[in-house]
């Protein structure tokens, strides 16, 4: 299940990331146009008022008909000159007023006026076909999905998601492109990362510089915080947790998407460097052995993976990724070598270990496809 | 043999020899920080050997680190990925110690010597 969300066009401006609306800004000169409108409006009515009704051989009213025309069409013309500032709307606004003053008569001047002056605080930076077009493009998963729904193709319904975007992107325009990009960023999750890097493949200048920079921006971010933790190490190369946090930092690098494939292998190794360092200096902390398990699974050495998740297991039985990755060796085991032991032990295995694995009975946020397959294997916790 | 002193004060050499379908790699000095690099260069001549298998001795390694360890499982990564298999041999017990306090004990099959690896590997590949 997906909600659409609206992106922002143009640049952000300012941190508050608010979309831009009309500005208070009033040509005066839109004002006596206003005025004289209301006083002809009001007029026409007045002398449509006194018209007798009975009288059969009474002149028809042109001269008030007139006025109300007249003061309709100063409605529009007070509205258009009043939008000086904002010539891609201005028109569309005294059209909107003018029509509205000649279907409402005074009431209808009066009403288009105040109209007007209410729509001042509107959105003005992105016209609604724009949001829409946005919506159509970017969807995000609900934070919170009804129970029936869940299930373990999580990841495939993610990817669903967000590849039909990729394919269409050519047929969005440059705002919209560049709109995207932004929300993505907002993200920020690997997908998210990845399909801007994709974006960065676009044929249009303006699209791929773009996301290059947002790239670079991100890149940047990264390495400044590596290399403070860097400065810190060599200042104190004998505070464990700063290893640890340095190799915390290169696995979230390397789960961020920012990761060129050229480099993965490298960044995988010196990843593992940072890891068993810490692990090195601070041997007590099991969770770090459970991501040194989740590295291996990275590079499709499951068994190995698998049997570091067990010795993991031995000290902190909660582990829930060293569990996954235990369930995922006896697993790939059956699938491999095609016999049905593997996953009897692997249900087995599941069903014994339930009482340490906590599953959160609902998805909070940031929760990934790890939840889904948590709730498959060890069910949910009902407190 | 690929030998060198980047760190001033340590030195490390890697001795590249074969036998059956395995090249061994022998290890001599600190695998230590950036000294890693000769290792991994070691382990890209010993790629154009077109060997399947890797026997790392280590009995002559000093220290041994995050790095160098990290340096161990990245050669056992890139032979699996070629259906390889790494065994290691001659570790010290403080090498035992570093490989238990970083798990990757369950990783690697540690024999005693050389001698040892290879026939522990003909099992493996029998």
């Amino acid at each position: 299940m997906s909600r659409t969300v609206a992106v922002e066009i143009g640049p952000r401006k300012g941190a508050s990331g608010r979309r831009e609306i009309l500005s208070p800004y009033i040509n005066v000169l839109g004002l006596p146009f206003f005025l004289l409108a209301a006083i002809l409006s009001f007029y026409s009515g007045y002398l449509l008022l006194m018209q007798p009704e009975t009288a059969s051989d009474a002149p028809f009213p042109f001269w008030a008909y007139f006025l109300h025309c007249l003061a309709a069409f100063l409605t529009g013309l007070g509205v258009y000159i009043a939008l000086g500032k904002h010539e891609d709307s201005r028109l569309g606004w005294s059209l909107f007023t003018g029509v509205f003053s000649f279907l409402a008569g005074p009431v209808g001047v009066v009403g288009a006026i105040v109209t007007y002056f209410a729509a001042r605080g509107q959105p003005k930076q992105m016209p609604l076909t724009e949001v829409v077009k946005a919506e159509m493009f970017v969807t995000v998963a609900e934070e919170e999905e009804p129970e029936d729904v869940q299930s373990l193709n999580l990841k495939i319904s993610e990817q669903a998601q967000v590849e039909p975007f990729i394919d269409m992107l050519p047929l969005a325009d440059i705002q919209t492109a560049i709109a995207i990009v932004n929300r993505l960023r907002e993200r920020g999750d690997r997908s998210d990362i990845e399909m801007i890097r994709e974006i960065s493949q676009d044929p249009r200048p303006e699209v791929y510089q773009y996301a290059l920079a947002i790239l670079d921006k991100m890149e940047k971010a990264f390495a400044g915080e590596v290399y403070a933790l860097a400065q810190e190490i060599k200042e104190h190369p004998q505070e464990a947790q700063l290893k640890i946090d340095m190799a915390k930092l290169h696995i979230d690098y390397m789960e961020s998407g920012l990761l060129d494939e050229s480099l993965s292998d490298y960044y995988w190794e010196l990843t593992l460097s940072y890891l068993f360092e810490a692990k090195l200096a601070h041997p007590g902390k099991p969770e770090l052995g459970a991501d040194f398990a989740q590295l291996l699974a990275k590079k499709s050495l499951i068994p190995e993976a698998g049997r570091v998740a067990r010795e993991v297991l031995k000290k902190e039985p909660s582990l829930i990724q060293a569990q996954l990755l235990v369930l995922q060796d006896l697993f790939e085991k059956s699938v491999s070598e095609e016999e049905t032991t593997s996953l009897s032990v692997a249900r087995k295995t599941a069903l014994e270990n339930a009482w340490a694995v906590r599953v959160p009975a609902k998805r909070k946020p940031g929760m990934g496809p790890t939840y889904d397959l948590a709730r498959f294997w060890f069910g949910e916790e009902h407190a | 043999m690929t030998e060198a002193n980047i760190q001033e004060g340590r030195h490390l050499s890697v001795e590249l020899s074969s036998a059956d379908d395995a090249s061994i790699l022998r290890v001599v000095g600190e695998l230590v920080g950036k000294q890693v690099a000769i290792f991994r260069r070691a382990c890209g001549q010993a790629q154009k050997e077109n060997f399947l298998h890797r026997i790392v001795d280590l009995s002559e390694v000093e220290e041994i680190d995050g790095y160098g360890i990290a340096g161990l499982v990245g050669l056992l990564a890139r032979r699996r990925r070629h259906g390889g298999k790494v065994i290691l041999c001659g570790l010290n017990p403080d090498l035992r110690f570093k490989f238990e306090a970083t798990n990757c004990d369950s990783i690697f099959k540690v024999a005693v010597s050389q001698s040892g690896a290879l026939e522990a590997l003909k099992e493996q590949t029998s």
